[in-house]
């Protein structure tokens, strides 16, 4: 299928399980959301999906295609973009060498800087004194550089002033019903069900609910009660629904 | 008394049978040449020993080990020419114990530099040294002045076994050394300062006394050398050149233990034969020691190390941990109320601290009272952990005050507060996997603490939260027994107060609730008053008696669990809705 | 006294030029390759024994060039393959065990005797303000100073020195997106490897020295490229230019001139302890 799609998949670190035997589809043209309160596995889960871990067990497919040995450049050739956690910017690299790092070519690189206008005059300060806001802008930019078919992204809104959280949320949504396959990961639940279409919650390195991000959104206290008691209320319609 | 431990007695016996056989060989096979190389043998033996203490222990780069044999070299050397009259084994322990100040001296450096700088300096002290006794020579070298063997040891036969004799004392002292407090705090300085000064031990002085040791080795091999050659250059193996192929083959045969530093040993003295008989040239030696340091970088800590490992699996695989068992009929000490009723196990006020322009926190001011437990909960980012530092000593540049059982601590290090009343897990998980439980949990004990931790109370302690028992070795327990053995490690030194820091982080449902459970029980069974920093809201509910709310550096919530997870300024923060302020 | 510091012209020509290679290494590479000038003397001595069978200076020197980039290629591979994600201690340890290895294989071959080797412009000099100054010794300063400039240029201005340096900073982020680390790491290993090689050939000659004193010039390059903590070019310039002509100037005192050695060596030691002097706690939290 196209797009990305997980079965059975696994991670361990130091030899401890993080990850268990996780199901996920992420299909194109789609923003699909992962919830689920700190320390379930989330970030864990992106890094091993884009090789910056190994996986222990299970298969990850990219377009149809099997990527649990690519290395991380070929994953990244097939079309997988990996928006990492703490905005990971070359902080000694002005903004726009950012962009041109990942681009195939300058124009490549203006296409990409020209989604934020907030970047273009910041053009050739050092990425490391920009503002988290900014900087979280940049990572975005040069992801797209790439021209992706796939994007993961992990906690952008992290540490982010809610305003600038709304101003970039939207973009997902964009990308989705322009073809990309969106993977958004968040702590922080409720703009990200807004622009979602299909929601999952992994919590304790499992899949506790999968169900569309408007029900979910629809139903906040279920959701609160997953994060803090690690399963959905007894009477919750949702229950049927879940993984 | 642990040394007098039987079990460590009955499993260290076949070791030292084995390398008493071995060091008997040579007098009775060899020849007297070889007898000479084995005499070599026992002398870089002695050298590598040094090094498994400052680099196969503490996991500090020196390349300086055969500068200090030089200055062994020159101690013996120049009482040799100003002291003639003086025995030889008086000449011989001076050399040694002068050369152990200068180790410490070297190790002055180690106190900020780390890692590959450190190297770097070691090595040019080494070659400064060399370049000054190239300059000067060795005392008596120019005017052929040698030093003579005492009578008794003309033969090669009889100088080898004295040799031998000088690498088992001091395989001793250093084995015995590394079994102390001591030796596990080189162990703690290779996992982290950090976890080091939690623990209550000075980084600074574990660094030293690693220096310190491994001078004192150097200095017995580079005296034993002069003797063994009459007099000594700067060239050859004691330079620069021979201080790098020394650690390489360090590295190569993991010579922090004792089998590895003799084997190290016997390669360096009997290569070039080994390479007579294989048909090669005789001075390609370093070569194989270049490539079995990269092999060993590559696998780990070298070969004697996998040899450990190896007998220690098989060992790991016919039993089970299992765990601790719980002291028939023994209570642990009734916990003393505080003298005047109102004094809290700590109190901040007025908490600010920044990261040069960040405010990473504000005005924060939290009060655990004696007897209880307190989650501080808050988003990611929000400062908890900078709190934990400040509170502990490891950012100290903090305004405001901070107070342990109604005394300030502002004005000491992290390892004095922990000796203070307040003690620290780590979110990482900051246990030392070298060491065993019984080792790790004494090193975080003063001397009176040690009096009152008898071993009924760690087996009462361990047993508690569920860890195996004493012996076994903390490398060898799950992640999760590791969290819970880090807890009871804080415990263990019944401080004021523990500070832990995502105790549950990364572990499983189950492992999550048997986690809260034990810290739950902690003030009342032990006495410690906890902070709680977690991020699971099932664990805090369950056990905090009283929630503190940071987010972006501020409290916004404060009171019993109920009140603050209902808060709606608190599900926002979580949820990620804006907050009104 | 004058004459003395010019006469140190040509070492610290040498000592910058190595330098700057070692900068380069550390914030591309992330290494302190101790193994720099053994990588480079192994390509400067089949320069020289070329020569030795009559060879043109140029040629040899290209051969010896090309010698020393691939000895350091293999070196570049080996720190690829096994230690691609190693902390910057271990990749250096391993620089230490290289070194060991490839001073002793060339000291092999080699022989401990000193060799001819051949002098670059034939040895010539120029007078100038009444000094003898050798066309090499000018040669190799500019020489250090043109590098540290295409190296400046070639970072901030190529897409190829854009992408080696977001590398260096996070070589996984890189991966990520799409930038061949390992491959452009070896590829630095190769370039430094081929330009030590050169510069050791140019000072060879005045060094009159064999294998193993040519590769313990890693001692002073160390402490020129420690001036600017192992990461500015420019400051290994003036470090290794400086300590060549210092060391120059002590052969004007014949007491001093016996120590001039241990000179780097204090550089080293009081620049590391100097900006270090801040850092309590180790990295590890």
């Amino acid at each position: 299928m196209e797009g990305l799609e997980l079965s059975g998949f696994s991670v361990d670190r130091a030899g401890f399980p993080i990850v268990r035997k996780v199901d996920l589809v992420v299909p194109r043209g789609q923003v699909t959301v992962m919830l689920g309160p700190n320390g379930a596995g989330k970030t864990t889960l992106l890094e091993a999906i884009s090789g910056l871990i190994p996986a222990s067990g299970g298969t990850a497919e990219l377009d149809g295609a099997k990527i649990n040995r690519a290395s991380r450049v070929k994953r990244s050739r097939l079309g997988l973009a990996h928006v990492e956690q703490g905005r990971a910017v070359f902080g000694e690299l002005t903004t726009f060498e950012n962009v041109l790092v990942a681009a195939k070519d300058r124009d490549a690189a203006e296409e990409a800087f020209s989604t934020f206008p907030e970047l273009v005059q910041r053009r050739d300060t050092l990425a490391r004194s920009l503002s988290g806001g900014e900087q979280q802008m940049l990572v975005i930019a040069r992801a797209l550089a790439m021209k992706p078919s796939t994007i993961l992204v992990d906690e952008m809104s992290l540490g982010l002033a809610p305003v600038i959280v709304r101003r970039l949320m939207p973009i997902w949504r964009r990308l989705a019903d322009e073809g990309m396959a969106v993977l958004l990961v968040e702590q922080f639940a409720a703009l990200a069900l807004a622009i979602g279409d299909e929601a999952y919650v992994l919590s304790r390195g499992e899949v506790a609910l999968r169900a569309p991000a408007k029900d979910l959104a629809a139903r906040t206290e279920d959701l609160r009660s997953v994060y803090l008691h690690g399963h959905l209320p007894a009477d919750s319609p949702l229950r049927g629904a879940s993984a | 008394m642990r040394l007098a431990d039987p079990r460590w007695i009955v499993r260290s016996l076949p070791v030292a049978v084995v390398v008493l056989v071995l060091l008997l060989i040579p007098p009775v096979f060899l020849s007297e040449f070889d007898q000479y190389n084995a005499t070599t043998a026992a002398i870089f033996a002695i050298a590598l020993l040094g090094l498994g203490v400052v680099t196969g222990r503490a996991a500090l780069i020196c390349l300086a080990q055969t500068a200090f044999m030089a200055v062994g070299a020159f101690v013996i050397l120049w009482l040799n020419v100003h002291a003639p009259g003086m025995p030889f084994l008086i000449k011989l322990v001076i050399a040694s114990l002068i050369t152990v100040p200068i180790g410490v001296l070297v190790s002055l450096p180690a106190l900020r530099l780390r890692g590959i700088n450190l190297g770097v300096v070691t090595l040019a002290f080494s070659t400064a040294l060399t370049v000054y006794l190239s300059v000067k020579g060795f005392p008596g070298a120019k005017q052929a002045n040698f030093i003579e063997r005492p009578d008794a040891l003309m033969s090669e036969g009889s100088f080898y076994l004295f040799a031998a004799g000088a690498f088992i004392v001091v395989a001793l002292i250093v084995t015995i050394l590394g079994r102390t407090n001591i030796g596990s705090s080189w162990s703690a300085l290779r996992e982290s300062e950090r976890a080091t000064a939690a623990l209550g031990r000075s980084a600074p002085i574990a660094k030293m006394t690693a220096f310190g040791v491994s001078a004192l080795c150097g200095g017995v091999a580079g005296a034993i050398f002069a003797v063994q050659l009459g007099t000594a250059e700067p060239s050859g193996s004691l330079s620069p050149l021979g201080s790098l192929s020394l650690f390489a083959l360090a590295i190569m045969v993991g010579s922090r233990f004792v089998e590895g530093a003799l084997i190290g040993g016997a390669l360096f003295a009997f290569m070039p034969t080994i390479l007579k008989l294989l048909g090669l040239p005789q001075d390609i030696g370093d070569i194989f020691f270049g490539v079995g340091a990269i092999l060993g970088l590559r696998r780990g800590f070298g070969a004697a190390e996998d040899i450990r490992d190896v007998l220690h699996r098989r060992r790991r695989k016919t039993a089970e941990l299992g765990v601790a068992e719980p002291p028939v009929g023994y209570e642990p000490p009734s916990v003393p109320a505080p003298a005047d009723g109102s004094a809290a196990a700590l109190v901040v006020e007025g908490l600010t601290f920044s990261y040069g322009q960040v405010k990473a926190l504000e005005d924060v001011s939290i009060t655990v009272p004696h007897g209880s437990v307190v989650a501080l909960i808050g988003p990611n980012g929000a400062g908890k952990s900078t709190f934990i530092d400040c509170v502990t000593g490891f950012n100290r540049s903090y305004s405001g005050s901070v107070s342990a059982a109604g005394s300030p601590i502002d004005g000491y290090s992290a390892h004095e507060r922990a000796h203070h009343g307040v003690r620290r897990s780590f979110q990482q998980g900051r246990t030392i996997p070298d060491l065993s439980i019984e080792e790790y949990l004494r090193l975080g004990l003063s001397r009176e603490q040690r009096r009152v931790a008898t071993p009924d109370f760690i087996d009462d302690l361990l047993a508690f939260f569920s860890c195996p028992p004493r012996d076994t070795r903390v490398g060898d327990i799950d992640v999760g027994t590791r969290r819970l053995l880090e807890v009871a490690g804080a415990v263990a030194a019944q401080p004021e107060l523990v500070l832990l820091d995502e105790p549950a982080a990364g572990l499983g449902g189950e492992e999550s609730e048997e986690i809260a459970r034990r810290i739950a029980e902690i003030p009342g069974r032990y006495g410690p008053s906890v902070l709680l920093v977690e991020h699971d809201m099932e664990l805090v509910t369950a056990i905090a008696q009283h929630v503190v709310v940071l987010d972006f550096g501020r409290v916004i919530a404060d009171g019993t669990p109920d009140v603050v997870l209902s808060d709606p300024k608190v599900v926002s923060a979580y949820l990620g809705e804006e907050v009104e302020v | 006294m004058f004459n003395y510091a010019v006469s140190g012209l040509i070492y610290g020509g040498a000592y910058a030029l190595v330098a700057v290679c070692l900068v380069v290494m550390f914030r591309m590479v992330r290494v302190l390759n101790f193994a720099q000038t053994a990588i480079g003397a192994i390509g400067a001595y089949v320069a020289i024994i070329l020569s030795e069978h009559g060879w043109a200076y140029l040629p040899a020197a290209l051969v010896g060039a090309a010698a020393g980039a691939g000895v350091a290629v293999i070196c570049g591979s080996l720190m690829s393959a096994w230690f691609a994600d190693a902390p910057t201690e271990r990749r250096s340890t391993v620089a230490i065990a290289i070194f060991i290895t490839l001073l002793t294989l060339g000291f092999r071959i080699a022989g401990s005797t000193p060799r001819v080797a051949p002098e670059l412009f034939g040895g010539s000099t120029f007078r100038i303000f009444g000094v003898n100054v050798t066309w090499a010794g000018l040669a190799v300063v500019l020489a250090a100073i043109v590098l540290a400039f295409l190296v400046d240029v070639f970072l901030r201005g190529t897409r190829l020195g854009i992408r080696l340096r977001a590398q260096s900073e996070r070589p996984q982020t890189a991966e990520l997106l799409g930038v061949p680390s390992r491959w452009l790491a070896v590829g630095v290993w190769g370039v430094t490897g081929a330009i030590t090689a050169v510069g050791l050939l140019v000072v060879t000659p005045s060094r009159g020295a064999d294998f193993l004193s040519i590769g313990l010039l890693i001692l002073p390059a160390l402490a020129a490229a420690s001036l600017g903590l192992f990461r500015s070019t420019w400051l290994a310039v003036v470090g290794g230019v400086g300590i060549g002509i210092i060391t120059g100037m002590t052969e004007y005192w014949p007491e001093v001139k016996q120590y001039q050695d241990i000179i780097p060596l204090a550089v080293i030691v009081i620049v590391l302890m100097w900006t270090q002097r801040k850092e309590v706690w180790d990295a590890a939290r």
